[in-house]
């Protein structure tokens, strides 16, 4: 699977889409997730956490201030993080460069195209785009076939079917 | 007992000497605000740099104008949670210094408690217990305290912090930043009603906290009047609202393409946020029966929130209200020498080794769950 179209018709159906994600994602993986302000991204995240440990992660917030935040109660452990104030830095600091390039822990970067030089060899790419208040399109993308999972994981969302 | 006080938790470096926890003999505090809006927001790396460059010439100062060596200091206190790693680590390793050099007792302060002991460095009949409520960039708490370090956390955001909404609303509107200077200053003269910006649901107890979906409806809100969004990479502000290429309806009264109502719109946006702090405010008041409330960070600094905060708390059961004052809201270091001395009296001190702690929340709801 390289690109995989999905409607999102509200912010609960956003959760869940990260929820679905959450379960199958493997150990080690990387999200590079895109989107304007408040199209959602953290929500997805928060989703994310869900498929990871169901029932807790109530706690999940935005990342923005801290740059990044590490949840240690589920399947595994997930960073999330967040470029928004890292724009222009003249490096990136070295726990974020760790979490990303890990090969236990999942990894989550909301507005990494900003920094698209960092991203590690291998990664998955979902963006969302706002349709409408509270319509989104979300793009998944996955070059390297890190999830074969995902389109029949998804599949109740697919607007367009996965290409290869 | 003279205690110093070092801040350094995020992008502000701060030094303060407080007599007793309350008598501020000096303090000075250098923002790296202007530095950073350039980049819409901190980058971590310069602030621990500058940091570096402006803590000791900054302690040289406060000793001078307070008029004392630095062998007259009783204790050294230092923030070392929660914050940016690096900044943390640039404040806690001179007080570490300062202390094992001197020889007098380091203390460990928290930064969100030294936000809370803010309100009673200014009103010192105020008495425990008491709401707390903690809103900054990074933080949106509310607390039940019962001491100077006895906090236990009520209600929390559930995504963005109120200060980090304010943010990314002006960056929206590309009013500037820091956000909540920017949007007040927008809101004057703006009608508080013009636009119906949703307050989101305070839950079945009324505590629940969220901004995301009034970051959204702004969003909305804007596209309506036909803006369109592009996320710029790698330029300084990240996203911009851009005029149509055609021309807006006419039945819209003032069309976008010569101007955005911004004082409406920041009006309508700022009343919003104060509604959904208040009523989670109200609902920890009425479920704790405290009889005062507490508002302390930088976001305490926004006046229409102190204003209908007051009025609010005054309405329900004539509950007292006590903010934190102007000069205290922001990152400062004041607050951690204050802190300090209590900490201090109670044998709170810190060894050597301690750490920073850069988001202890996290580990300390993990530690819940386990």
């Amino acid at each position: 699977m390289t690109k995989l179209l999905l409607q999102s018709p509200n912010p609960q159906a956003t959760i869940q889409i990260g929820r679905i994600l959450g379960t199958c994602l493997p150990r080690g993986s990387f999200v590079a997730l895109d989107g304007i302000l408040g199209a959602g991204k953290t929500q997805l995240v928060k989703g994310i956490a869900c498929g990871l440990d169901e029932g807790g992660w109530a706690g999940l917030r935005s990342p923005t201030f801290t740059l990044m935040l590490s949840y240690h109660g589920g399947r595994c452990v997930l960073h999330h993080v967040d470029f928004y104030r890292l724009n222009e830095a003249p490096e990136l600091p070295g726990e974020i460069l760790e979490a990303m390039n890990s090969e236990r822990d999942i990894t989550v970067v909301e507005w990494a195209s900003i920094w698209r030089e960092v991203w590690p060899d291998r990664y998955i790419h979902v963006s969302i785009e706002v349709e409408d208040d509270d319509k989104r399109r979300v793009t998944i993308e996955d070059p390297f076939s890190i999830c074969p999972e995902i389109p029949k994981a998804l599949e109740e969302f697919t607007v367009q079917p996965a290409e290869t | 007992m003279l205690i110093l006080g070092i801040e350094t938790s995020c992008d502000d470096t701060a030094v303060a000497l407080v007599e007793d926890g309350w008598k501020i003999r000096a303090g000075a505090r250098s923002s790296q605000e202007k530095m950073h809006a350039q980049y819409g927001g901190i980058v971590p790396e310069v602030a621990c740099r500058v940091h570096l460059e402006t803590l000791l010439p900054l302690l040289d100062k406060v000793r001078k104008e307070a008029g004392v060596e630095l062998r007259d200091i009783d204790a050294i206190a230092a923030t070392n949670q929660p914050g940016l790693v690096g900044s943390l680590y640039v404040g806690l390793s001179a007080a570490k210094a300062l202390a094992w050099s001197l020889g007098k007792p380091l203390i460990a302060v928290d930064h969100i408690e030294a936000h809370i002991y803010a309100v009673h460095m200014a009103e010192k009949d105020l008495s425990y217990p008491h709401v707390s409520v903690v809103v900054s960039g990074g933080h949106t708490d509310i607390f039940i305290s019962t001491g100077p370090t006895e906090h236990k956390l009520i209600t929390r955001t559930l995504d963005d912090a109120a200060g980090e909404c304010f943010d990314k609303v002006a960056a929206l509107l590309g009013i500037g930043y820091p956000g909540g200077p920017a949007i007040q200053m927008t809101s004057l003269g703006g009608d508080r009603d013009a636009v119906p910006f949703p307050r989101g649901e305070g839950g079945p107890d009324g505590l629940q906290l969220s901004f995301s979906g009034l970051k959204t409806a702004v969003l909305n809100d804007l596209r309506k009047r036909g803006f369109v969004f592009e996320a710029e990479k790698n330029s300084g502000r990240m996203i911009s609202a851009r005029a149509p290429a055609t021309p807006v309806p006419k039945s819209e009264t003032r069309t976008l393409s010569v101007r955005l109502p911004l004082a409406d719109i920041a009006a309508s946006f700022q009343e919003a946020a104060v509604d959904i702090l208040i009523r989670a405010t109200l609902a920890a008041t009425r479920k704790s029966r405290c009889k005062s409330v507490v508002l302390a960070g930088g976001v305490a600094a926004n006046k229409r929130l102190r204003e209908k905060m007051a009025a609010a708390c005054k309405s329900q059961k004539n509950t007292r209200f006590a903010a934190a004052p102007l000069n205290l809201c922001t990152d400062n270091a004041e607050m951690v020498a204050g802190l300090g001395f209590h900490k201090l009296l109670s044998g709170q001190t810190a060894s050597m080794d301690v750490d920073v702690l850069p988001n202890k929340d996290e580990k300390r709801l993990v530690a819940e769950k386990a």
